[in-house]
């Protein structure tokens, strides 16, 4: 599946617990000030969901709350860590950039 | 107000995603709503998402079994609606007595007529025959689930045949070619098509519960396969009727233009039911892949 940037933020704030689509909004944008439409974070739901990488936890609620699971767990976790060290090769790049 | 607006976008979305995400979205949409989002940007968002599902799943995109079965009822319906429209006028054109001679001129004519009632009755027949099961389970999960709307629901269809046959005997019975018999009968036949529209609509209702037995669902499509057929040839009788009649209709455009919007409707409404279960095809051999 490809880990697009919203698929990334969904995971991420799953990592931290169980949420519906509105607490999910809330979070990435509290954590990484990035506004998903409404379109975008259930496109991100749908094809998370169709990858077995959350599954929705039953509720008598409208709001239908989503958990990450093991193998989205697992996924996220090389994702990120490929994106650190990603972020670590630029940024100490940046650092030895020559002043100009 | 603003929120219920732009749920209404959400009908934009594939019919099986919307089944499965939909009113998710739309707590989602009218949430954000209450949060001040600005509508515009939600609106594009939501459009751009329903895009995105159209084109990239195809799953989810393509037709349930639910949704083609109630896509070849409908057109079935509005088939033989126009078809019984049709098929009255036919045997009457442009009278009941030149309608006969010209048929014995023309068996042609004839024979399409005929064709036409009779792939009318196999339809209506077959159609009885698959709402038989589902007709069971539903009054039986009704009845165990107390719920009185399904089984309003379920008696719709045939309370309305019922009023609606002794409506009709009703206007019938004034002074034939009186006004108030024209009238009467006129606004019944409109509201026999209203009924047919809500008997149509609470049996979809019924059906979009689901929880049927699988040899049930394999009734239904078969039955929904074998009215698509009966459509099609009921759609290339009436083409036949019109080609066979030219010689003999009266009039500067000979009636064509009612015969080619009659022709028209029955081959958009048998396309309608032959790409329902061709895309429900899709949507199985997608699913194994």
């Amino acid at each position: 599946m490809e880990f697009t940037e919203p698929v990334v933020l969904v995971l991420s704030s799953l990592a931290g617990g169980p949420k519906h689509g509105y607490a999910l909004a809330r979070d990435i944008e509290s954590f990484a000030g990035v506004t998903l439409g409404p379109g975008t974070l259930y496109g991100a739901i749908s094809r998370l969901e169709k990858h077995g990488w959350i599954e929705a936890l039953p509720t008598d609620d409208r709001r239908q709350p989503y958990r990450i699971t093991a193998p989205g767990a697992a996924a996220l976790a090389e994702r990120l860590t490929a994106m650190q060290k990603v972020a670590s090769a630029g940024l100490s790049r940046l650092a030895l950039r020559p002043a100009r | 107000m603003t929120g219920r607006w732009l749920a209404a976008l959400i009908r934009a979305y594939p019919p099986g995603w919307r089944r499965r995400f939909g009113r998710e979205l739309e707590t989602l949409v009218e949430d954000l709503a209450g949060d001040g989002r600005p509508p515009l940007s939600v609106a594009l968002n939501i459009l751009r998402g329903a895009a995105a599902a159209w084109l990239t799943d195809r799953r989810t995109a393509l037709p349930d079994r639910t949704t083609a079965l109630l896509a070849v009822l409908w057109s079935w319906v509005c088939f033989a609606a126009t078809a019984a429209w049709f098929g009255k006028n036919a045997g009457e054109y442009p009278s009941a007595a030149l309608a006969q001679s010209v048929g014995n001129t023309h068996p042609g004519l004839a024979i399409t007529t005929d064709l036409l009632l009779v792939a009318g009755i196999i339809g209506i027949v077959i159609t009885l025959v698959a709402a038989v099961p589902f007709a069971v389970a539903s009054v039986r999960r009704a009845v165990a689930e107390r719920s009185r709307a399904t089984l309003a629901l379920i008696a719709t269809p045939p309370t309305t045949v019922i009023v609606w046959l002794a409506g009709l005997k009703l206007a019938n019975t004034a002074a034939a070619g009186s006004t108030t018999r024209f009238v009467a009968v006129s606004v019944w036949l409109l509201a026999g098509v209203l009924g047919i529209a809500a008997s149509t609509l609470a049996v979809g209702k019924v059906v979009a519960r689901g929880g049927y037995p699988d040899w049930t669902w394999r009734v239904g499509l078969a039955a929904a396969a074998a009215v698509t057929v009966v459509m099609a040839a009921g759609a290339g009788a009436t083409f036949a009727w019109g080609l066979a009649a030219r010689p003999v209709r009266p009039g500067p455009d000979g009636g064509a233009i009612g015969w080619i919007i009659v022709v028209a409707s029955m081959m958009l409404t048998t396309l309608r039911a032959v790409w329902a279960l061709a895309s429900l095809r899709g949507r199985r051999r997608a699913t194994a892949a």
